[in-house]
């Protein structure tokens, strides 16, 4: 059942950038639907996919820095996204690895698993007294769903351009 | 499965996330600090994310002129502050005494206060998941600015520095619960807490809380800062928008709509020295 991943430098470059740029967009209060304690963390869906498409390690590694960049500008969180966002990564490739096959309907699945998790986390963790912050978190939650899987289908075609250009090559 | 929690990778993984769960747990018990591996890629992100804002906020004053027009913008601020002088025209012919004595008394604590040292910062990032209750701005510890360094801007208090980074820092704003800043109804003389309250966050509200019974505080009272090692004596923290009886009945607590928009914020100034200020994390 245990697959290879792919370790392809250029296309994680190129990923890599891509999440770059996510992460400065989506504190620019340009995403749709965000505002008022509702924010979907685009993070979340890059670290997720980068275990699925690239293999636990690099998954875990990805997740890190990302995770790592949230933490720079998150309140009280400390190391919390670092953490958080490295385990996903990882369990994300092994799951691929060993228990599902990469396609879009996993992606619905582990990327709605992982929401779940990380912010049950967020809310247990800073926010267990606030009962009101409840209904922003499941907006949240909602929106990092919806706004992930985009990131999937980008990395899925960017992945299948990549071994078309491999294959063509020789 | 055994194989798979035996495997190197899987222990690799469990030993850096407890070496970060520990090196959390010792950041937060220090205070004031951001993890260094978040400062290192923070400082690295910061310029990017400054270029980031610059644009967003160009695309919404692009998107503001769109929707209303160029000349409904004019006209609309030509209105806006027509109606701000007169709200302070009638504030003036209602209780002039009280503002001169008012005014009189902030002329006074700005004289009094020539010393104090500001670092003007603009806002690089908001903190969304905080409900706007913290942002980041772009001066760090190589500024001068040092954590809990109040943030201010023109009309009052904003908050306070909380974590430091070398060119960039984390404000907790007056709209957080974490914030407890002593309060003084400048009418009354009543002293009381102003704090966040996740009910009044959205709309941009604090409270002032813990008010004895027998107050007299009312409706459009000016709140200041009683001032201590954190913030200075006579800051405006806000007005008076509704009063009402705690749960337990045994305290008075106050909505107050802050002196500063935060939501709308782009540009503030740090208080990096005053007299009086605490020096537990002062350079």
């Amino acid at each position: 059942m245990k697959r290879r991943s792919s370790c392809d430098y250029p296309l994680m470059a190129f990923c890599g950038i891509i999440f770059f740029l996510l992460y400065i967009f989506q504190y620019t209060d340009n995403i749709p639907g965000s505002g008022s304690g509702t924010f979907p963390q685009l993070m979340l869906g890059a670290s997720l996919f980068s275990g699925m498409f690239f293999g636990d390690k690099y998954g875990a590694i990805f997740g890190f820095f990302l995770g790592t960049f949230v933490d720079a500008v998150s309140a009280e969180t400390l190391c919390y996204n670092g953490i958080m966002m490295m385990l996903i990564g990882y369990f994300g490739g092994v799951a691929v690895q060993r228990l599902i096959n990469n396609n879009f309907r996993s992606a619905i699945l582990l990327i709605f698993i992982s929401a779940v998790i990380y912010y049950f986390g967020i809310w247990s963790i800073m926010h267990f007294n606030v009962v009101r912050l409840k209904a922003e978190i499941f907006r949240s939650l909602f929106l990092t769903v919806l706004f992930s899987l985009p990131i999937y289908a980008l990395l899925y075609f960017a992945v299948k351009l990549r071994k078309k250009q491999l294959m063509k090559r020789g | 499965m055994r194989f798979f929690l035996r495997s190197k990778r899987f222990k690799i993984i469990c030993g850096i996330t407890a070496g970060l769960i520990a090196l959390s747990i010792v950041l937060r018990l220090i205070g004031g600090v951001i993890a260094p591996q978040a400062s290192i890629l923070g400082a690295v992100a910061q310029p990017f994310r400054s270029v980031a804002t610059y644009f967003s906020n160009k695309i919404d004053d692009f998107k503001t002129k769109y929707y209303t027009g160029d000349q409904l913008l004019k006209e609309n601020q030509k209105l806006q502050s027509r109606l701000d002088e007169l709200t302070s025209q009638v504030v003036d012919y209602n209780d002039l005494k009280k503002e001169n004595d008012f005014l009189k008394n902030f002329l006074e604590i700005k004289e009094k206060h020539k010393d104090w040292k500001f670092e003007s910062a603009t806002l690089i990032s908001r903190d969304h998941g905080a409900s706007g209750a913290s942002f980041t701005i772009n001066k760090g510890s190589v500024n001068g600015v040092a954590a809990r360094d109040p943030v201010i801007t023109s009309s009052g208090l904003v908050g306070y520095i909380t974590e430091v980074g070398p060119s960039y820092s984390k404000v907790t704003t007056i709209l957080s619960e974490n914030i407890h800043v002593g309060g003084l109804d400048y009418r009354t003389s009543d002293v009381g807490v102003v704090s966040g309250d996740a009910k009044y966050v959205k709309k941009g509200q604090c409270v002032l809380k813990n008010l004895p019974r027998s107050c007299s505080v009312a409706l459009n009272d000016i709140v200041v800062t009683v001032g201590g090692e954190i913030f200075p004596e006579g800051l405006v923290i806000g007005t008076i928008e509704s009063i009402s009886s705690d749960e337990s009945q045994t305290a008075i607590t106050a909505v107050l709509k802050p002196g500063t928009d935060i939501s709308e914020i782009r540009d503030v100034m740090v208080l990096t020295y005053f007299e009086g200020q605490g020096t537990l994390d002062k350079k």
